[in-house]
């Protein structure tokens, strides 16, 4: 039963990433030829896609942790992902399976942590994950490769399979529907949660509604931008996007450009250069925060500008 | 307290004790207020008023005790919207990106979902319009609708205190929670807001509202709870506000941390 669902769902995403792969293809045949030329292989197409798709969802979700302030928390979660991550791949179980386990858990025990000790969140967070870290490292380092290891932390997009491709399009979608039926619940929850809880919202659901809905986030970049670098992907696009918009839904699209951009031009130029390619969207994400910055209405140069005129 | 047992009460507390990681923050906490009265909470800094208000919104849990409110247990009252709460100016962050419309609009999200229909699992600009209309007639009643579409942040100290009176409104609660609501606020915002807690309570509605503002409690309160780490005592302004009673409210504080 179970593995007729599956079957099923794989052939459909398989069938939806091929026709999304073609029109991707399409698109890219009107570029320029110099740069259409890295995108003739097909495992570029599918790097695009599925850089394209991490840019969307982190971009949604980076807002949320920018104004929940949960940014050590968003780092927490990603590093905490990597033993599940590994015990998954030992075990041949799906690989979100492990990630969710093993955030969870490391969730849970900062909230114990915090509930019978002195100890203060950020140390709880620091400890636990660290902790959680190393034991991925110690587990992965036991059963694979060095070049695995890196792959892992560092992502590697080029290396996307038609499967993770489908995996990561169905998480992304789920994670997308989650926010627009559950939209006004994360506004008011991260807006104001007495009020959520004042009017029948249960405050505890959302909380780790928001903490599953990153984790599946995180789990989604792994390929891509990789353990460690994931975090600054959920920052960046909603730090940006925070500098120029005074409501949430705009806030939201500039963040997803920012993120889309990003991861596109990051992976593009990886590949021109031969670089890391999570290194170098974060890069890319990182330039495109700054020159925002610098001419958004409060930025020196605007300033600058205004005190010219007066 | 002895009240004829006919009158229904806003607010019951026995034996309420509530804490932040294993510090008590509010023990003790025995009280049985009657509906349709402005109710003032007073007492000094850290005495547990915010946390009270949070313990009957349910944003926190009780850590022993039983809360009811308006004839309610707290999950059925806040399932039922018969809460509403304006928030203390410091448990805000004024620079979160909505604007004054959006935030009105939100006190009808929990009306939305007693409606029932599809229209409630999408986002709020597709909420329908009745709700948008009470939304518009909220924020007129405390004269904010000319502000609708700034970003909250962009409101003086009076006008941001209106918005979230408005959402009360929009919200159609019974009983009204208010932190603080006058602290920062200029004669003409106190003026709308006073005058709206009072037509308020007029319609048989109670009120219950923390300050630090004692010539307003006398002014306006039927009743008043003095605060402090637990319930330091109820009477009436009179009584309350006399030298003695604030005395002994605002010195039990000063005995250090109580230990679970
Ligand atoms: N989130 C929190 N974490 C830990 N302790 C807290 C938290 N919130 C409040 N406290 C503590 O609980 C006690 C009561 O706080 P509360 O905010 O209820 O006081 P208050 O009466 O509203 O004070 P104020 O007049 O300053 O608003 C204080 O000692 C405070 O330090
Ligand atoms: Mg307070």
């Amino acid at each position: 039963m179970i593995t007729m669902l599956h079957n099923g769902l794989a052939a459909v995403g398989t069938w939806w990433a091929e026709r999304l792969l073609d029109w991707l293809a399409w698109l890219i045949a009107w570029l320029p030829e110099s740069v259409a030329a890295p995108f003739e292989y097909q495992f570029m197409l599918r790097a695009l896609l599925t850089s394209m798709v991490v840019g969307v969802v982190c971009g949604v979700l980076s807002c949320y942790v920018v104004l929940k302030r949960w940014a050590l928390l968003g780092d927490a979660i990603s590093h905490a992902v990597l033993p599940g991550v590994a015990l998954a791949y030992l075990l041949g179980l799906p690989v979100l399976l492990g990630a969710f386990a093993s955030g969870g858990l490391t969730a849970l025990g900062i909230g114990f942590i915090q509930r019978n000790t002195r100890i203060k969140e950020d140390s709880a967070m620091g400890l636990m994950f660290t902790a959680a870290f190393a034991l991925g490292i110690v587990i992965i380092s036991r059963i694979a490769t060095s070049t695995h290891l890196m792959h892992i932390l560092f992502g590697n997009v080029l290396g996307v399979t038609m499967g993770t491709l489908v995996t990561t399009l169905y998480a992304g979608l789920v994670a997308l529907l989650a926010v627009f039926f559950f939209y006004k619940h994360l506004l008011v929850y991260t807006f104001d949660p007495s009020h959520a809880s004042a009017i029948g919202l249960s405050t505890g659901a959302i909380h780790y509604g928001l903490m599953l809905l990153l984790t599946l986030t995180i789990v989604t970049s792994l390929e891509t931008v990789g353990v460690i670098l994931v975090v600054a992907m959920l920052i960046i696009p909603g730090a940006t996007a925070s500098l120029v918009s005074h409501r949430l839904p705009r806030m939201m699209w500039i963040a997803v450009a920012v993120g889309v951009v990003s991861s596109t031009v990051g992976l593009y130029f990886s590949f021109r250069l031969d670089v890391a390619s999570g290194g170098m969207m974060v890069l890319v994400a990182f330039a495109i925060f700054v020159l925002v910055g610098l001419v958004s209405p409060v930025g020196p140069v605007r300033r600058q500008l205004r005190r010219r005129a007066a | 307290m002895n009240q004829p047992v006919t009158v229904p009460l806003a607010i019951e507390a026995r034996g309420v004790a509530a804490d932040y990681s294993g510090v008590i923050a509010l023990d003790q906490v025995d009280l049985q207020l009657p509906s349709g009265r402005f109710i003032a909470v007073i007492g000094p800094n850290g005495a547990g008023k915010s946390t009270l208000l949070k313990l009957l919104t349910g944003l926190k849990k009780p850590l022993r005790g039983g809360l009811r409110v308006c004839g309610m247990a707290i999950r059925a009252a806040r399932r039922a919207n018969a809460v509403a709460y304006v928030p203390q100016e410091t448990d805000i962050d004024w620079t979160f990106p909505i604007t004054v419309q959006d935030v009105v609009l939100s006190g009808r999200y929990g009306r939305s979902r007693q409606a029932g229909g599809w229209r409630y699992w999408l986002p709020p600009r597709f909420i329908g319009a009745s709700h948008r209309a009470l939304t518009q007639q909220a924020m007129e009643a405390v004269q904010i609708a000319g502000l609708a579409h700034r970003p909250i942040g962009a409101l003086s100290g009076g006008q941001k205190k209106r918005v979230f009176i408005a959402r009360s409104i929009a919200q159609e609660a019974e009983l009204l929670l208010l932190d603080e609501p006058l602290a920062g606020v200029d004669r003409h915002s106190e003026q709308i807001i006073i005058d709206y807690l009072r037509a308020f309570v007029g319609r048989g509605k109670s009120v219950l509202m923390v300050t630090h503002d004692l010539p307003t409690v006398r002014d306006c309160a039927d009743r008043v709870v003095l605060v402090s780490r637990t319930i330091a005592g109820v009477g009436t302004p009179d009584e309350m506000l006399a030298p003695e009673a604030l005395e002994k409210g605002y010195h039990l504080i000063e005995r250090g941390p109580a230990q679970p």
